[in-house]
């Protein structure tokens, strides 16, 4: 399984969309995705008219337990795990974890799903934290898309 | 957040799909309109599809639990529930070998199971599917659903039209309350049945009909001649589900199947002569003989090109170019001898032969029902049983190092015998006892069967050989490659001669006899 993150520091340089389409291309080819929409505005999650079940949260994701709120999209082989708004502290929460694991809880968070998904793709929120610190320790590959402008090569 | 957090391993669910089959009417309208009240129906699909399944004639792949089938310029190969293993490029045709597809997953997965057999075409389907997409009021996708109308082959009528609901991860109740409203019209739910089995059932075909082992359930007090007469007429029947095969070369395995059945009837014959009425016996065993014969030089020139990479594999890379023109030479005088075989089962001599042979096992007023034949078969087998055993182990006893290779020769064609006997009457006795002797037995037999093979080997090239005349270069590299490949089969000879004595050994131990003396009750 390859986890590729989305990630930019920038709002609107293109993330969800490249995010939502590098999903759809992949499971088009034929491989198991996972969308992971990690941003608590939840645009991923609306592109694919995706809703969370009414007993996920943040928590339950953090303890391991989000497993039954994948849900699949309109698409064979791509299946999404919708964000919530609680996800808005989601760095807070993980830095209550001991120092010397707080980068590597989302990455253990994914080690279950190595063999139900080809791919795991992460939509990441726009900014800089610990989350962002997990993201990217969890990625194999992080994608940074970069609108030709001063200010975004500047967040790269 | 916990501090101890938990990762769990995962269970996620397996996605369900229930099939319901409605017969033709407005049973699926209907549930569209009772599942428009709550969803948004969109048609997304329409196709008609051509899809031929394939087979070896003994459900090779069925008994693996596997489909294979050829569609849309596409192979698939995949369990029975419909979950794919593999796929390859190709079209369709009258029967696949495993070396005629591309080299890749789905030929390795295949080969292991078929291996020299001929899958051909068992069922030809076209369906007319249609695809649903169910949507809840954000038009999100909740469920799918698929309605088929296939037709078998040339049939004009249709199966019963096929509904199948398809759950998305994370919309369970969706799918159950679909399901519910399946349920409510005139319709079955398809469960435990495999589409590839919903085909079968509605054919004329019988899975697995042919291909389990040689069995035949005698009751304990059935006659010799009630006996003979059962066995035989079941390997008279094996030749005749294989002849068809056989004048058609479709596979090699029809002719050795079909051998394997003449073979076990002259063993029959030969093993009861004493007790079957002379001269019909002395008729048969001539006529069997002969078929045994004519059907000899395909058989063994067949086995020669199945071990083809075999050979070539023995040699070294300079000898192989020498004994590729061997194998040719081998083709063309299999086509000789395939046309003179057909003729022989196509002949007057063959049908007769079949005919009376059926009249003899079948006539109520039939020699093989009177006199001694009328008495108990198990007593008779009993005592035949101790007899062969002590026979083979005298016989075998007598064999040292020093001993020439026509002694064992001799042991396993007696060995083969007492096997076929035990194999005849094995539903006499205790199955795990039987079983556990037999494998002892198979043992033995491999290493003398083995020992004979290379030996056959050895002599049919050596005679290839001598027959050679040095023409020009392609005769010396083929003489060079023939002799490098005897040399490597006289190795192996050596070994197996060697491994003889230990083999030998187990299969004479007093575990062994104790286990013989139980099976027969103490006779021996």
């Amino acid at each position: 399984m390859k986890t590729i993150a989305v990630y930019s520091s920038k709002g609107g340089v293109g993330k969800t969309a490249t995010t939502v389409n590098l999903a759809f291309t992949a499971s088009r080819d034929g491989y198991r995705v996972l969308l992971c929409d990690m941003d608590s505005q939840g645009a991923a999650s609306y592109y694919y008219r995706i809703k969370p079940k009414k007993k996920f949260n943040r928590s339950r994701l953090l303890n391991g337990e989000f497993y039954d709120f994948i849900r699949g999209t309109d698409f064979p082989l791509l299946d999404l795990l919708p964000a919530h708004f609680s996800f808005r502290n989601l760095d807070i929460a993980i830095n209550d974890e001991r120092k010397e694991e707080k980068r590597q809880v989302l990455a253990s968070l994914l080690v279950p799903l190595a063999d139900q998904y080809d791919y795991v793709i992460l939509d990441c929120p726009p900014n800089v934290t610990v989350l962002s610190e997990n993201i990217i320790t969890a990625a194999d590959c992080v994608v940074v898309p970069v609108v030709p402008t001063t200010l975004s090569l500047l967040a790269l | 957040m916990s501090k101890s957090m938990r990762i769990t391993g995962l269970e996620m669910k397996q996605l369900r799909k229930s099939m319901f089959s409605f017969p033709h009417g407005d049973g699926f309208e209907s549930l569209l309109r009772r599942l428009s009240k709550k969803f948004i129906i969109e048609d997304c699909s329409h196709e008609v599809t051509q899809r031929v399944y394939y087979d070896t004639f003994d459900w090779r792949l069925h008994r693996a639990n596997q489909v294979f089938s050829s569609s849309g310029g596409a192979l698939h190969l995949e369990q029975f529930n419909g979950q794919g293993l593999a796929v390859a490029a190709g079209r369709r045709r009258s029967k696949f070998f495993w070396w005629d597809i591309e080299e890749g997953e789905l030929v390795e997965r295949l080969k292991e199971n078929i291996e020299m057999r001929a899958l051909c075409p068992i069922i030809e389907l076209s369906t007319e599917a249609t695809q649903f997409r169910i949507m809840n009021k954000d038009r999100k996708t909740v469920a799918r659903l698929a309605v088929r109308n296939d037709r078998l082959g040339e049939q004009t009528s249709e199966l019963p039209e096929l509904i199948i609901v398809h759950e998305i991860r994370g919309y369970e109740r969706e799918f159950d309350g679909i399901v519910e409203q399946c349920l409510k019209r005139r319709c079955s739910e398809v469960k435990n049945k495999s589409l590839f089995d919903r085909l079968l059932s509605n054919s004329d075909l019988t899975p697995r009909d042919y291909g389990a082992k040689f069995r035949v359930d005698l009751d304990q007090d059935i006659s010799i001649g009630g006996a003979v007469s059962r066995l035989c007429l079941r390997l008279v029947e094996d030749m005749q589900k294989n002849h068809a095969g056989v004048i058609a070369d479709i596979d090699s395995e029809f002719l050795h199947d079909f051998r394997i059945a003449v073979r076990r009837t002259r063993s029959l014959l030969s093993l009861l002569k004493k007790i079957l009425p002379e001269a019909q016996c002395r008729y048969f065993q001539e006529e069997f003989r002969w078929l045994g014969t004519v059907t000899g030089p395909l058989r063994d020139i067949d086995v020669y090109l199945l071990e083809k990479d075999k050979y070539l594999n023995m040699l070294p890379a300079e000898l192989e170019d020498g004994m590729s023109s061997f194998f040719e030479q081998l083709e063309v005088r299999r086509n000789g001898e395939l046309r003179e075989l057909q003729s022989h089962l196509g002949s007057e001599r063959f049908g007769k032969l079949i005919t009376d042979w059926k009249g003899f096992l079948t006539d109520p007023d039939s020699e093989i029902f009177k006199g001694s034949r009328a008495q108990k078969c198990r007593d008779y087998v009993d005592q035949m049983i101790v007899k062969r055993f002590k026979s083979f182990i005298r016989d075998g006893d007598r064999i040292s190092d020093a001993s020439a290779d026509e002694e064992l020769h001799k042991l396993r064609i007696k060995g083969k015998k007492f096997r076929y006997l035990l194999e005849f009457f094995k539903s006499f006795y205790d199955e795990k006892q039987m079983s556990s002797f037999l494998k002892f037995m198979k043992k033995l037999q491999d290493n003398l069967g083995d020992f004979n093979d290379l030996s056959v080997q050895q002599t049919m090239l050596g005679a290839e050989l001598g027959g050679l005349k040095a023409k020009n270069l392609q005769t010396i590299r083929f003489a060079a490659a023939l002799g490098g490949l005897i040399a490597v089969l006289s190795d192996r000879h050596r070994a197996v001669r060697n491994e003889f004595e230990s083999t030998y050994a187990d299969f004479t131990g007093p575990e062994i006899k104790k286990l013989l003396r139980v099976m027969v009750n103490g006779s021996l």
